[in-house]
């Protein structure tokens, strides 16, 4: 169907809604398949260190691994539910409820956004258990303090990219968001 | 379930599809751009299908899925958003009410001294404006928007007001 009616602009419907369907199945696989992809290959992981666990390893190896896996699901799952969150932009509300959503979305800090610590922490403390070797206590200590100053430092420059990119692309958006709500309530 | 979703789809373009193309010829000079926002107002009714719930009637629906996207169009900033009023636009007297007004004027006149007028109007202004030249009652206007219709009243109320000194050439604090 098109509609060739000379007021209206022409635009393919059946292509459209071809494209749009495509883009609902992708949506859907994109989000199956962060599921598909983790909780196996946790499991999985969980059956080699139980059945395959080599008892002259130490077990902060194993372990972290297991915690740096389950950082890594757990992420896996949070950026899936801000994939969606995106996706699912109801135009259809009124305006200010638009707009207030906006707001919200595109904020720099959400109170949420803390429980990536849990991750955080699980993935900073099994990568040094996993890159660990007691072979004498100084040299553990020394070890731990270098990983957390590169961990730290990582950390410290990965949230300042984010901030930058929050400020060039989102913010913007944000404050349009407020102006506008400044507007209707005035 | 896919199928009644397109089926209700088409339906919806079908009845709706002439004040979707009014919306979007509000706010887009050429024809290239109202195809665009015509487009996307298209793809955010689908998006947005699964959600309506009947809540709302369907035109204040499509309404509001047609002044959200033109708020949020990427096409233009919102600032140079231009409001397009065109040769057959009939209900213009709604924005002329008074009788003391001087409104003997050629209409091609009218619409050109009043299109200017009307692109000085901050966004929500001419968000307003467009959906009070739909037909839509107060009432729709407030749904739509989501503002009470007291609100709208007041807010229409002030537009006119400085319309109508702009066309006096009275200065108006608003601009």
């Amino acid at each position: 169907m098109e509609t060739n009616n000379t007021n209206q602009p022409s635009v393919n419907l059946d292509k459209l809604i071809g494209n749009l369907k495509k883009e609902d199945a992708l949506s859907l696989k994109f989000s199956l398949s962060i599921q598909w992809l983790m909780w196996p290959t946790a499991i999985l992981y969980l059956v080699m260190v139980i059945f395959i666990f080599d008892f002259s390893e130490p077990w902060y190896k194993p372990t972290g691994g297991l915690m740096v896996m389950l950082s890594l699901v757990i992420f896996a799952f949070y950026f899936r539910n801000r994939f969606r969150a995106f996706k699912m932009i109801d135009y259809g509300l009124p305006t200010t409820e638009v707009l207030a959503k906006a707001v919200k979305r595109y904020q720099a800090f959400q109170w949420p956004t803390l429980f990536l610590l849990i991750p955080l922490i699980l993935e900073d403390i099994g990568l040094c258990f996993f890159s660990l070797d007691f072979s004498g206590h100084s040299d553990t200590l020394a070890h731990v303090i270098k990983w957390q100053v590169i961990f730290f430092v990582s950390l410290a420059i990965g949230f300042l990219i984010g901030y930058i990119v929050w400020w060039i692309r989102q913010k913007p958006l944000r404050d349009r968001a407020l102006a506008l709500i400044k507007e209707i309530e005035s | 379930m896919k199928e009644n979703k397109e089926e209700r789809f088409k339906d919806l373009i079908a009845e709706n599809g002439d004040r979707i193309t009014r919306i979007c010829r509000y706010y887009n000079p050429n024809t290239e751009d109202q195809k665009d926002m015509y487009q996307e107002i298209l793809v955010n009714i689908w998006n947005s299908l699964d959600r309506f719930r009947g809540e709302s009637s369907i035109s204040t629906w499509i309404y509001r899925i047609a002044v959200n996207t033109s708020l949020s169009f990427t096409g233009k900033t919102f600032r140079h958003m231009k409001l397009q009023i065109h040769d057959d636009q009939k209900c213009l007297t709604v924005l002329l009410d008074d009788d003391e007004l001087e409104v003997k004027l050629k209409q091609e006149a009218d619409l050109e001294q009043l299109q200017t007028q009307l692109n000085l109007l901050s966004v929500i202004d001419k968000a307003l404006i467009s959906l009070l030249l739909e037909g839509l009652s107060m009432r729709e206007i407030g749904d739509v928007i989501g503002l009470t219709e007291p609100n709208v009243k007041v807010k229409i109320h002030r537009i006119k007001e400085a319309l109508k000194n702009q066309l006096n050439g009275k200065p108006n604090s608003k601009f």
